[in-house]
């Protein structure tokens, strides 16, 4: 599984390097909003994602894969390493960049922003586990191509499902009613929600359950994702 | 003898194609080829040893253990040199290497370098850059650099110039020449088959039509030439695949015997048919 992640570092470190330039573009575009940071640096995060899973494909080395010494559960676990991976170090470098941008707006005389805190960082490892936990099965059951719009149609369904349900903004207090402020927690129902929970419970039981919660999602996710790969064939 | 590769009853379908109760054997140290036309079932044979699909029915044997059930053990000891090798285009040879390495029990770094230079293949050269030969070589030096004990080549010839597929066969006999190792080729190139294969397997439609030594097959298959004005049913029931020309026929049969009882006292041609002969005739129909 090892050898199998450090493929995929090789091979994507192409992709890997891009997260600290797309980064800096979010934080930057934070100025304005700062939702727009938590959102991009997560956008950020996917799309290495999907770009290190392009490889394969694009490359049509599935059957050089394959020929290595390696199972397909041993596939499908790499590359969710390969996705934690991804999802740490665009944590690492959206807190970098972040830390550095707040830093700016604080000499400037502005308060620290509230989308550079402990919370909006366990919602992104949330967020991230849920994208990947979505698109990951999706990749191993129907390949690159049926497989992103697969994937895509399910996130955009899960978003809008979401937006129908209510507004994001429901019982936090730091976001307005229009969802989004300059310096406010990121609109959203997973960065709402985590925010809640962490002034409700506190920050240590928060990050508790929130790694919890992402841990489990992608435990069931590569499982499925595992079983719809062990049937393909190549 | 000790198989390194046993297909017992084999079967496998697809839509619109079948490859149906495929049995053969290749015993340690011999080379055997895959042959058949476009569609036959030669890659999907070579995907079921690879364990990239897998048998609907039938046993399949690799290094005595089964490429499903023991997958890891079974491709850690198999070479594998695909038609069109298809690696990571924006990698150097050597990254290649560093990703490839780390994955066999017995990679030989030294080894590896030493094909790459006798192959000369630029390692430090992406692999997307290099012609389609010099891909085929840098696959066969990362297929060879773990000391496989059974190699399998899809169409390796195929881009390659007439010096290096040379050369390419003359290691190929070294390779199995110390009786521990073996090589699955399959090939539209019969010419290289005759020259180095032990052991020749046919697949036609989905369906075996023959596996034997590359002896037997002299020994059974013949071309026949003669008049037309000769054809009659006898001849004829001995014959595949006739092709009847203004001042000749030819023919291939598996049973000379017959046929020179049926031709004799006649002008005729009886000759040992080449691989290819036997491939085209048995394709045509009587």
């Amino acid at each position: 599984m090892l050898n199998l992640f450090l493929k995929d570092v090789k091979a994507g470190a192409i992709f890997l390097w891009a997260v600290v330039p797309l980064n800096v573009v979010a934080a930057l575009q934070a100025s304005r909003s700062g939702g727009a940071f938590f959102w991009a640096n997560l956008a950020c995060a996917a799309l290495i994602l999907v770009a290190v899973s392009m490889l394969e494909w694009k490359n049509d080395a599935e059957a050089f894969v394959h020929s290595l010494p390696v199972t397909r559960a041993m596939v499908v676990r790499g590359r969710y390493l390969t996705a934690a991976a991804i999802g740490v170090l665009s944590l690492l470098v959206g807190a970098a960049v972040g830390t550095a941008r707040a830093l700016a707006l604080a000499a400037q005389g502005a308060p620290w922003p509230r989308w550079v805190a402990g919370d909006m960082a366990l919602a992104f490892v949330l967020a991230f586990a849920v994208v990947a936990a979505v698109y990951l099965p999706c990749y191993f059951r129907w390949g690159f191509g049926r497989g992103n719009i697969v994937a895509a149609l399910i996130l955009a369904a899960g978003i809008i499902g979401s937006a129908l349900a209510g507004p994001a903004a429901a019982g936090h207090p730091s976001v307005t009613a229009e969802g989004t402020l300059h310096g406010g927690v990121p609109p959203g129902r997973i960065p709402q929600g985590v925010a809640a929970l962490v002034d409700r419970l506190g920050m240590a039981a928060g990050a508790v359950i929130v790694l919890a919660l992402a841990a489990v999602i992608l435990a069931v996710s590569a499982q499925a994702a595992a079983r719809a790969y062990e049937r393909q064939e190549f | 003898m000790d198989p390194i590769l046993e297909l017992r009853g084999v079967t496998k379908h697809y839509p619109g194609f079948s490859l149906r109760d495929v049995s053969f054997s290749l015993p340690r140290g011999f080379v055997c080829g895959l042959i058949g036309p476009n569609g036959a079932g030669k890659t999907t044979i070579v995907k079921l040893v690879l364990g990239l699909v897998r048998p609907e029915a039938g046993e399949l044997r690799v290094c005595g253990d089964d490429p499903v059930t023991a997958e890891r053990a079974v491709k850690d000891r198999i070479g594998f040199v695909h038609e069109v090798p298809a690696y990571y285009d924006h990698l150097r040879v050597g990254t290649l290497a560093s990703i490839v390495r780390p994955f066999y029990s017995r990679w030989d770094q030294p080894l590896f370098e030493a094909l790459v230079r006798e192959f000369e293949v630029p390692a430090g050269t992406r692999f997307g850059s290099l012609s389609r030969g010099t891909r085929t070589k840098a696959a066969l030096a990362l297929a060879l650099a773990h000391h496989a004990e059974l190699l399998v080549l899809d169409e390796p010839t195929a881009g390659l110039d007439p010096v290096f597929r040379r050369s390419l066969l003359e290691r190929l006999a070294a390779y199995v020449g110390d009786g521990r190792c073996s090589v699955l080729f399959s090939t539209h190139v019969t010419g290289d088959l005759e020259r180095m294969a032990d052991y020749v397997t046919f697949v036609r439609d989905g369906r075996l039509v023959f596996s034997s030594t590359r002896e037997e097959l002299g020994d059974r298959w013949f071309v026949v030439r003669g008049d037309p004005r000769l054809l009659d049913d006898a001849v004829r029931r001995s014959l595949a695949g006739v092709e009847i020309g203004p001042h000749a026929f030819t023919g291939l049969t598996g049973d000379p015997a017959a046929i020179r009882r049926a031709l004799a006292g006649h002008e005729a041609v009886i000759e040992a048919a080449t691989l290819e002969d036997i491939m085209y005739y048995t394709g045509r129909p009587c």
